[in-house]
């Protein structure tokens, strides 16, 4: 029963298709010679289809996969799990392309290419993504189809049709087994993924690092309201991390190994739920609005109130939390935190501290200076994207000559006038605002409304919150930061062509709006549907039985597979009569009561004939019938009159019944 | 398409000339009238013509008569198990005087010939006849004779397979263009002959009916019949038949098809109407597609003509 | 499973599905006959989808649970496409060619689709046989010559039909058998054998002639030196075309006999593969030629159903009516 297949030329064109799909997007994060390998083998095989080489010796195959095996290992590195296994299953697959002759090595590739177009998810999930993989899917399967298409009738189309023939109706039962599924928690250790772009804020802040976010428009994170009021642009302030070192140069993060705070020490008042989505930033911090009193597992709450990964974040994560928003933190730290909250590098900025010097001498308060702070930026500052850089004494520059800067200048330039007037200050570094989405209800961060602001330490009233670029552009806290920097040049410069440019046209921020809520619920019920799986199943279902479970796959699986089977397996209808037909077969009806039937294959002028013949007294109105029909089909007097006419004279014929 | 009165005039002038020439032929072929119509309509389509009977049954009568109606020059050929290609198409032979070769045309350069009893010659000369027939033109010694305009051939085949016949293969049968067989004449028909006897051949010749004008004016007329699409539908769905139906080992080639259409198209004509209907073609799926049918090796027993009638029961004319 | 376990499972369940059914001249595939199992690259593609899945469950990848799902899903669906690639297909049992013991026989089956739907990549085969691939795809009606190598003399039957499709995608093999009414006739095995013995002639005056005979008249042929004068063709002559021969077929004046008793030396089986040649090598020669076994006499003829006539004598002397 085996017999040797030779691929047909449709078949082999299909196989090298799919390799193309399959490996395209891999190619973009592999070293630079695997597709160019892959490449050099689809030519070889195709020269070999052509006949103008043959395929190579063993040998030589053999060589060149352990070129390719020991190639991947010292380019990608062994730590580098997935990816590795990807390199070298790309290569062993651009290497089997040389071999294919036979039905079997076709299977073989097309089973990998399967696994392959898998696995293209583990590196990216959006919304692209997945129709690509899908496509590849469909490719795969047509090429799966083409090896057992008949060589009798090799064509190149039909094995699309019947991928897509098979695939659609695939997708509802696809559908179902994702949403019953019960997911279970990874079985071993699996290395993440390794993604090597940091986004965001890192931990170390000079006075140009936040402006450099506003380059992206990338999302940051997204936040839905489970209850609460959504509060005000301008209360929007969520807290990543604290700097308190400053070495006169740049301001760097606090610590984590703090001990975590007191919950109970936070005044009463009203709490905000929400959700969390936070994209791959590399980075292990995660931003919660103000003051955040509770987070699932695995996050941790640090000292300072801000929240922690166990992990730098590569993965799309979610997370659930609870904020107290606040703007004062009743708190006191001890004293070697305060000497903490207080340090200044030994020299640098003279004319600075000079300036705190002269505020303290003249009104000591904690009040007093933070105000003349604000009233000083308030005066003479300009808020831009585009600062001149500072040069050695940063904030003696910004402070006495440029006196232009974004948020980040005036952060550090505030704490270390505090600082040098003995209030202890530190640097909250996060995201300021956030744009409400309507049509799915959440808000989007994006990259460009990164903040820096000051926390101040008052003897009575503990962590008090102050923005000092609230003074110098109130704006910046109460619109979006699009409508306000859209006319400086630095704004969006790495996405020049983002939709979020055109923002001020209403239509396309409408459809804006859309896309992103779209691509919100995407994240929300597919990419995290495993932390939605229960509660959505158990709102539809009740308490969750395995029955109950079993029905709800059984029940759509038999409805799909029961379409399929009818629509596979429709019988030959006899074809719809038209409405002329029709009333002739009305007409042989009636007549059939008295054994003037019209037969099969009987004419309908000769069927007149028959009947006038035995039944005179209808004879001129039946021969008018036939008459008029064989005008109407054959004569192609085919109008509206015509019609009318026979169907009268059908009438007439059914009256006289 | 409507023709004008006048040219409606033409047309049933056409007819009448129609209807001499078939009550012509019918006072010597007596009670045949709707064989005599199948074979003017097959000479009208242009077609040639197979008469498949038993000896004596009248073919040679008819086809000399068409001849006469139609005013064609007529050459009857009686083929015999030693006759050569050359008997038939001509020879070339070497004049001494103008000491080259001079075509010595066969009975084949005939308007109408008249070929008897076909079967009894060999496929040799079968083939040769045939040929001729298909391309109207004899090609001897590098030299193409074209035959005259019109060429009609009436071949007789004697249908029990007797010794020493060769019955044409099926590939050759569908050079024609119908099949015919005459059978025995009615009672009435016979009485007539039997009376009148012996007299029948002292006759005069048959007036000529219909000339060559009035045939080029007939073959135009006939390819302004209208063929409605819903008439197409009914022949494509008699075809599809064919090629389905396990009774028949295979169905009717796109030449037999077509052969049917423009025979419908004739017939319509010759009753007057500028459209085909469905009776026309029923009326000659039998001596247009039944030479071209072979039953199943399965059903035996069964004439192609049982077959044939069967598939106009199944096959409906509506829908 | 083995390689033997599987066969004799195979093996086992074509007997039972054999017995359930008479043999038929006719059938339409429906599902009451239509088997349906993965194939061993069916298995590989479950394998390929757990291992897909199993990626999804390590790494929480949703997207990737999902791909897994479509594969399923596939493999389901592709359980009803192999299915409705075989129901609803008729086979017509059409005819079976004589043949030689030892020779592959043919036999010719009709295969038409129930419905408008187009079937493809179907292989039938004999039990044990090379397979023989068709399609219907656009047309409704096929027939397909398969082959079957003739065991021994008389009728015989080829054995189980074995109609399997592994269309679309090879994850399914759909199959059934069927046990037609067709048989064959197997003539006996040629034995070849020195010259005709004298005597079989009827008149026994002699040897036999070779190709010319002198009755027939077959047409002419240029006239070459050497040629019987008798031969040349006068009116042609006449008519100026020059010299040419009549050509003539050799006629049966001469008629032989294959008689029973010719080789008493040899065995039934022998004779008649002594017969079967002679019958063989004389129909080349278009000679003519009778043949006597015990109770049954073929009177001298020539032409292939003559030949046949014999040949079915021979094939069938001995064994009963069928």
């Amino acid at each position: 029963m085996k017999g040797v297949y030779q691929l047909t030329r449709p078949a082999l064109v299909w196989q090298l298709l799919m390799v193309v799909v399959v490996l395209l997007p891999h190619s973009l994060r592999l070293p630079w010679w695997l597709p160019v390998m892959t490449l050099g083998a689809i030519g070889w095989r195709l020269l070999v289809h052509l006949g103008r080489t043959s395929f190579p010796h063993w040998s030589v195959k053999f060589m060149m996969a352990i070129t390719a095996g020991i190639g991947a290992v010292v380019s990608i590195g062994r730590g580098n799990g997935p990816e590795l296994a990807v390199a070298l299953l790309v290569a062993g697959f651009a290497l089997k392309l040389l071999e294919i002759y036979k039905r079997r090595d076709a299977l073989v590739l097309v089973y990998v290419a399967y696994f392959l177009a898998a696995t293209e998810l583990l590196f990216g999930q959006t919304l692209l993504h997945a129709l690509y993989v899908l496509l590849a899917m469909i490719l795969i399967t047509a090429a799966l189809n083409a090896v057992y298409q008949s060589e009798h009738h090799p064509d190149f189309r039909r094995p699309l049709r019947a991928a897509v023939r098979l695939i659609l109706p695939a997708l509802p039962l696809m559908l179902v087994l994702f949403l019953i599924v019960p997911r279970i928690g990874p079985l071993w250790y699996a290395p993440m993924v390794q993604d090597e772009a940091v986004t965001g804020l890192s931990d170390t802040l000079s006075p140009g690092d936040v402006s450099r976010l506003t380059g992206s428009s990338a999302v940051a994170f997204r936040v839905e309201f489970s209850s609460g009021r959504v509060p005000p642009p301008s209360q929007r302030y969520w807290r990543g991390l604290t700097y308190d070192y400053f070495d006169g140069r740049r301001w760097q993060a606090e610590s984590d190994h703090l001990s975590p705070p007191a919950v109970g020490e936070l005044p009463s008042g009203p709490l905000l739920r929400y959700q969390m989505i936070i994209e791959p930033s590399g980075q292990p911090w995660v931003y919660a609005l103000d003051y955040p009193v509770s987070a699932n597992w695995p996050l941790r709450l640090a000292a300072n109130w801000t929240l922690r990964a166990p992990s730098r974040i590569r993965q799309r994560a979610d997370f659930a939390l609870v904020s107290r928003p606040l703007a004062e933190l009743p708190q006191q730290p001890g004293e070697s935190a305060r000497a903490r909250y207080l340090q200044l590098p030994a020299s640098g900025n003279p004319r600075a501290r000079e300036l705190a010097e002269r505020w303290r001498n003249e009104d000591p308060s904690v009040e007093a200076l933070v105000s003349r702070s604000l009233a000083l930026f308030n005066r003479e500052f300009v808020y831009t994207l585009s600062p001149p850089s500072l040069g050695e004494d940063s904030i003696d520059e910004f402070l006495f000559e440029t006196r232009r800067g974004f948020c980040g200048h005036y952060a550090g330039a505030m704490a270390f006038l505090l600082r040098a007037a003995g209030v202890p200050a530190r640097i909250v570094g996060g995201y300021q605002g956030g744009e409400w989405n309507p049509y799915e209800s959440y808000l989007l961060i994006r990259q460009y409304e990164a903040h820096a602001w000051v926390e101040v330490l008052y003897p009575d009233r503990g962590w008090v919150r102050v923005d000092p670029t609230a003074a110098v552009a109130p704006e910046r806290v109460e619109q979006t930061v699009d409508q306000l920097l859209a006319d400086e040049p630095g704004f969006l410069a790495d996405t020049p062509l983002s939709p979020v440019r055109f923002g001020r046209i209403g239509w396309i921020n409408e459809v804006r709006l859309r896309v992103e809520a779209v691509n919100y619920s995407w994240h929300r019920w597919v990419l995290s549907f495993h932390l939605r799986q229960d509660a959505l199943l158990q709102r539809w279902f009740g308490e969750l039985t395995l029955w109950k479970l079993a029905l709800a796959l059984a029940l759509p699986f038999c409805l799909v597979l029961g379409w399929v089977a009818l629509s596979l397996l429709r019988q030959r209808r006899p074809k719809t009569l038209d409405k002329v037909d029709s009333e002739l077969v009305r007409l042989s009806h009636r007549l059939g009561a008295r054994g003037l039937e019209r037969h099969s294959g009987e004419p309908v002028g000769r069927y007149a004939a028959r009947v006038a013949e035995a039944w005179p007294e209808l004879a001129p109105l039946i021969l008018a019938v036939g008459r008029r029909y064989d005008q109407l089909r054959y004569a192609g007097i085919d109008d509206s009159t015509a019609q009318r006419a026979y169907r009268e004279a059908v009438r007439a014929c059914l009256r006289r019944l | 398409m409507l023709a004008t009165p006048v040219e409606r005039q033409q047309g049933l002038a056409m007819q009448d000339k129609i209807e001499r020439a078939v009550s012509s032929v019918s006072t010597l072929v007596l009670g045949k009238d709707t064989q005599v119509r199948m074979a003017l309509t097959c000479l009208f389509a242009q077609g040639h013509l197979l008469i498949e009977d038993l000896p004596g049954m009248g073919k040679t009568t008819l086809a000399h008569a068409l001849a006469q109606v139609l005013g064609l020059s007529f050459q009857r050929v009686q083929f015999t198990s030693d006759m050569l290609p050359a008997d038939i198409i001509g020879v070339s032979i070497f004049d001494q005087q103008a000491s080259a070769f001079r075509f010595h045309p066969g009975p084949v350069f005939t308007q109408l010939l008249l070929a008897d009893e076909i079967n009894r010659t060999t496929p040799k000369t079968q083939s040769a006849l045939l040929e001729a027939m298909e391309e109207r033109q004899v090609t001897l010694d590098g030299v193409t004779h074209p035959l005259p305009e019109p060429f009609f051939v009436i071949a007789t085949q004697n249908p029990i397979t007797q010794f020493g016949t060769f019955p044409l293969p099926e590939s050759q049968l569908d050079r024609f263009l119908m099949r015919i067989e005459l059978g025995y004449p009615d009672p009435a028909a016979e009485r007539q002959l039997l009376s009148e006897g012996r007299y029948r051949r002292q006759r005069d010749p048959l007036p000529v009916c219909i000339d060559l004008d009035d045939l080029a004016a007939i073959r135009e007329a006939c390819r302004e019949v209208r063929v409605s699409d819903s008439l197409i539908d009914y022949l494509q769905r008699l075809v599809q038949y064919s090629r389905e139906a396990p009774e028949f080992a295979y169905g009717v080639s796109p030449r037999g098809s077509l052969a049917l259409l423009q025979c419908a198209r004739t017939w319509a004509y010759m009753q007057g109407r500028e459209y085909v209907v469905p009776e026309d073609v029923q009326a000659l799926l039998e001596p247009v597609i039944g030479h071209r049918l072979r039953a199943a090796e399965q059903v035996g027993g069964h004439s192609s003509e049982a077959l044939i009638r069967q598939m106009l029961e199944r096959v409906d004319v509506v829908g | 499973m083995s390689a033997g376990f599987y066969r004799r499972l195979v093996g086992f369940m074509r007997a039972w599905s054999l017995r359930r059914y008479r043999p038929v001249h006719s059938l339409t595939l429906t599902q009451s006959r239509i088997y349906i199992l993965p194939t061993r690259a069916g298995l590989w593609f479950l394998v390929t989808s757990l291992i897909i899945l199993l990626l999804g469950v390590n790494y929480e990848n949703n997207l990737v649970y999902g791909a897994s799902f479509l594969l399923l899903s596939l493999f389901v669906l592709s359980i009803l496409h192999t299915y409705s690639n075989l129901a609803g297909l008729s086979i017509t049992a059409l005819s079976a060619r004589p043949c030689l013991v030892g020779e592959q026989a043919e036999f010719e089956l009709l295969l038409r689709a129930g419905s408008r739907r187009d079937y493809e990549a179907i292989q039938l085969s004999w039990v044990d046989q090379a397979p023989v691939s068709c399609d219907l795809i656009g047309d409704s009606e096929r027939r397909v010559r398969l082959y079957a190598q003739a065991p021994a003399r008389g009728w015989w039957r080829p054995g189980a039909l074995l109609i399997e499709t592994l269309y679309p995608l090879g994850l399914l093999r759909a199959w059934t058998w069927l046990e037609t009414d067709l048989k064959a006739l197997a003539w006996p095995r040629p034995l070849p054998g020195d010259s005709l013995p004298a005597g079989s002639g009827s008149d026994g005056s002699g040897a036999l002639l070779d190709g010319r005979g002198s009755d027939d008249f077959l047409g002419l042929e240029a006239y070459q030196r050497g040629m019987s004068p008798r031969h040349i063709a006068w009116k042609q002559l006449a008519a100026g075309q020059g010299l040419h021969a009549k050509q003539f077929g050799d006629h049966a004046d001469r008629q032989l006999w294959l008689d029973w008793n010719l080789w008493p030396e040899l065995d039934v089986e022998s004779r008649l593969s002594r017969l079967c040649y002679w019958t063989l090598k004389l129909a080349r020669q278009r000679l003519e030629y009778g043949l006597r076994l015990p109770g049954i006499e073929i009177r001298p003829g020539r032409g292939e159903r003559h030949r046949h006539e014999v040949l079915r004598a021979l094939a069938l002397f001995g064994k009963g009516k069928d």
